[in-house]
């Protein structure tokens, strides 16, 4: 049991004291913050549009509420496969006197009382008291509850396992599920003649809890096995990485006139964390677009969306196009501290760098439009409104994630094994990528409300083109500032306290 | 190129102070530096590529100031330690960026790393392994070549002995010693290995808790005095 609270002690030694004490605390605030506020997000909004959905099918709330439950915890099993946690440094201890079974026991463990799980149980307990109780009684309640919390555990467990297995190909199974699934409930898109068949295996089947509790020995036993089997000094890291050969030659086949955009490509596929941001826009970018079917097909809404422009939308618009910019782009200089020392003693201008990186976020911003484009088209929503924000996002959000990200200062290593991986990651950077969403939509739908739409429209389209047509004045600036402030990026990024 | 350090001061928070009144080095001189750990001596180097900004004083490559202008980049190597490389890239891709940043076709490029060829031992080109995934040895090795390849008027090295085998530290200093013969290149250079020093520089300059205790041309005798002085 020694054994065990040690590992613990050193793992969260291990998150107070890596840059500073004070810097971890913001990171760890900053985790659980996003943390409990997409989950709360997600499960608000789901039990917001139970009767939502009951006005507009007349369907029995029991069976929205057991296809709610169903899609939660199909998206934590997604969101979980993809997300990666950190996990304790086990390189020390193999040498010592401890067996593999242990550190792959305080692995799983660590995976078990993690915080999603917990919040999961902060946050599924007031539901089950509030919805289930008074209709179905105490015991139910309770049977849910222990149901729900167990899943979660086998969830956990779960993406563990596939990610040991191989963490690309299953993803991108998981990710073609969805999205047949999804085709599916757009095509037919409520389609309740069901029975509430997973609700009432967890209010009724006395048997649930054991068998859940079967899967979940049986998915430990496993991962332990696989776990075992990668604890060697030789494994870089615990999970399957790319294969370095058909990386190789790969990047090889492609022939990139700017050796810096070339630098880009390798940053973003053969790094951990910047692969991982880059799999996390494409699954919100996925996300959004569920979000604007779900507006139009499943709500059948359109005429009312037509007329309003929610301020969602709007955010939806924002991220579809600039989502690339939004979540790598807030990084690009923390992504090159590993090497900035070596770029600066070459003969590369910062200018370089930066219209290069430019370039690279408005060609991203142009090709995400592209992509979305022909959905909107479809489903025949604001594409103008749409448009007007792709021209915002090249002419004023790409300057200003460009700015923001000059305020990128700490040490990290890239190939770290990521995403809550908030090395690099403050407040400003947490409250900038929703600033940079919010902000446009809120200055957009105040103008709206106070001018109209067409004074709207001509004063955001102004600013987004004298954005472009002075973009090199702007960034001239930008330039001035990361130059007067190299000599404490370098010394920052190199971990030392300025 | 000749190298001028005027008045340099660069002050750490609590103790350390790095004071260099006068230093010259001039063109196509070997020179290097030699001190404990924690005397400067990776300090001022970085001083002298700009990565670190002096509190006072100034140092001019050539005729320019190093922190004014850029134009030392131009005909400067350096590898100071990992920082200098981008590990995520093949040495193959490494070689190929810098090349191109000093105008070199990919054909130059090899063609110049031929003279690496002893130095590699096989074990850098064509292993199909990012610069991450080399030894420690391996990764020194691609960033020291990095720095020749571009044949530069001013080059600084950092410790380059420290983490090779002793073959490849032969290999290496005779590589520098042809270097400078052919090129007649400007070289700063630090390390703790006292015996390659000698061997290697033509001017030697001790520092100790940031400041220079002695500057002198390198004899054979010279070698006798540094151990004696370590040792006290």
């Amino acid at each position: 049991m020694n054994i065990y609270k040690s590992i613990f002690y050193h793992h969260w030694l291990m998150i107070s004291r890596n840059v500073s004490r004070n810097k971890n605390l913001l990171n760890i605030f900053v985790k659980v913050m996003n943390i409990i506020f997409i989950e709360s997000l997600i499960f608000l909004c789901g039990f917001y549009f139970i009767p939502v959905l009951q006005s507009v099918t007349n369907a029995d709330p029991a069976i929205i509420l057991n296809q709610f439950i169903y899609m939660i915890l199909l998206s934590d099993l997604i969101i979980r496969s993809i997300v990666k946690h950190k996990i304790p440094s086990f390189l020390p201890y193999l040498t010592l006197n401890i067996r593999k079974k242990t550190l792959a026991h305080c692995i799983l463990l660590k995976r078990m009382i993690s915080i999603p799980n917990l919040s999961y149980c902060i946050l599924i307990v007031p539901i089950a008291f509030q919805f289930f109780v008074p209709v179905y009684g105490l015991l139910s309640a309770l049977h849910f509850l222990i149901c729900m919390i167990l899943i979660a555990v086998n969830i956990s467990i779960l993406s563990l396992y596939i990610k040991l297995l191989s963490e690309w190909l299953i993803q991108l199974f998981l990710i073609l599920i969805t999205l047949i699934s999804l085709i599916q409930w757009l095509i037919h898109p409520i389609k309740f003649s069901a029975k509430p068949i997973l609700l009432d295996i967890m209010l009724s089947r006395p048997f649930t809890p054991v068998i859940l509790t079967i899967y979940l020995i049986t998915g430990i036993l496993l991962c332990r096995y696989h776990l075992k089997n990668r604890l060697y000094v030789d494994s870089t890291n615990l999970f399957p990485v790319y294969k370095n050969k058909l990386n190789i030659k790969f990047m090889n086949k492609i022939k990139s006139k700017s050796v810096l955009q070339y630098l880009n490509v390798c940053l973003l596929l053969r790094n951990r964390r910047p692969r991982s941001l880059l799999k996390g826009t494409i699954f919100l970018i996925l996300f959004t677009i569920c979000a604007l079917a779900l507006f139009t097909l499943f709500l059948n809404r359109r005429q009312d969306l037509n007329e309003s422009e929610p301020w969602v939308l709007l955010m939806i618009f924002i991220i579809q196009s600039a989502g690339f910019i939004i979540f790598e782009g807030l990084f690009f200089l923390l992504f090159y501290n590993p090497f900035f020392e070596g770029l600066m003693t070459r003969p590369i201008q910062l200018s370089t760098i930066f219209h290069n990186q430019y370039y690279l976020y408005i060609s991203s911003v142009i090709i995400l439009s592209l992509i979305s484009l022909p959905l909107l088209l479809i489903l025949n929503i604001h594409i103008l409104t749409f448009l007007l924000f792709v021209l915002y996002n090249v002419g004023i959000n790409s300057l200003v994630i460009l700015f923001l990200s000059t305020f990128n200062i700490a040490k990290a290593n890239l190939n770290k094994s990521i995403a809550f991986n908030y090395e690099g990651y403050g407040f400003l950077q947490y409250f900038a990528m929703w600033a940079v969403i919010i902000i446009p939509a809120g200055i957009y739908t105040g103008l709206k409300n106070t001018l109209g739409k067409p004074w709207t429209f001509t004063i955001f389209a102004l600013f987004s083109i004298a954005g472009i047509v002075f973009h090199r004045n702007i960034l001239s600036l930008i330039i001035k500032r990361t130059a007067k402030h190299k000599y404490r990026m370098i010394a920052l990024f190199n971990g030392n306290e300025v | 190129m000749v190298i001028n350090i005027r008045g340099l001061e660069k002050k750490y928070k609590p103790l350390f102070q790095l004071y260099l009144p006068q230093l010259q080095i001039p063109s196509g001189q070997i020179f290097g530096l030699v001190g404990n750990n924690g005397a400067g001596k990776s300090t001022l180097l970085k001083l002298v590529l700009d990565l670190i900004r002096a509190d006072k004083g100034c140092i001019y490559s050539g005729n320019k100031r190093v922190d004014k202008s850029e134009v030392w980049k131009t005909y400067t190597g350096s590898y100071l330690d990992n920082h200098s490389l981008i590990e995520f890239l093949t040495p193959e891709e490494f070689f190929i960026f810098i090349g191109s940043l000093y105008n070199l076709s990919n054909r130059n490029v090899f063609l110049r790393l031929g003279m690496f060829r002893d130095f590699f031992n096989n074990e850098i080109l064509n292993q199909n392994k990012y610069i991450r995934d080399l030894s420690q040895g391996n990764r020194q090795k691609t960033g020291i070549a990095a720095a020749l390849m571009i044949n530069p008027r001013v080059l600084v090295l950092d410790e380059p002995f420290n983490m090779l085998d002793p073959r490849s530290q032969l290999i290496l200093l005779n590589l520098l010693k042809k270097y400078n013969y052919d090129f007649g290149a400007t070289i700063l250079i630090s390390s703790h290995n006292l015996n390659h020093m000698t061997s290697l520089c033509h001017r030697i300059a001790i520092l100790e808790k940031g400041s220079i205790v002695s500057d002198e041309m390198t004899s054979k005798e010279q070698i006798q005095e540094y151990e004696q002085y370590f040792t006290n």
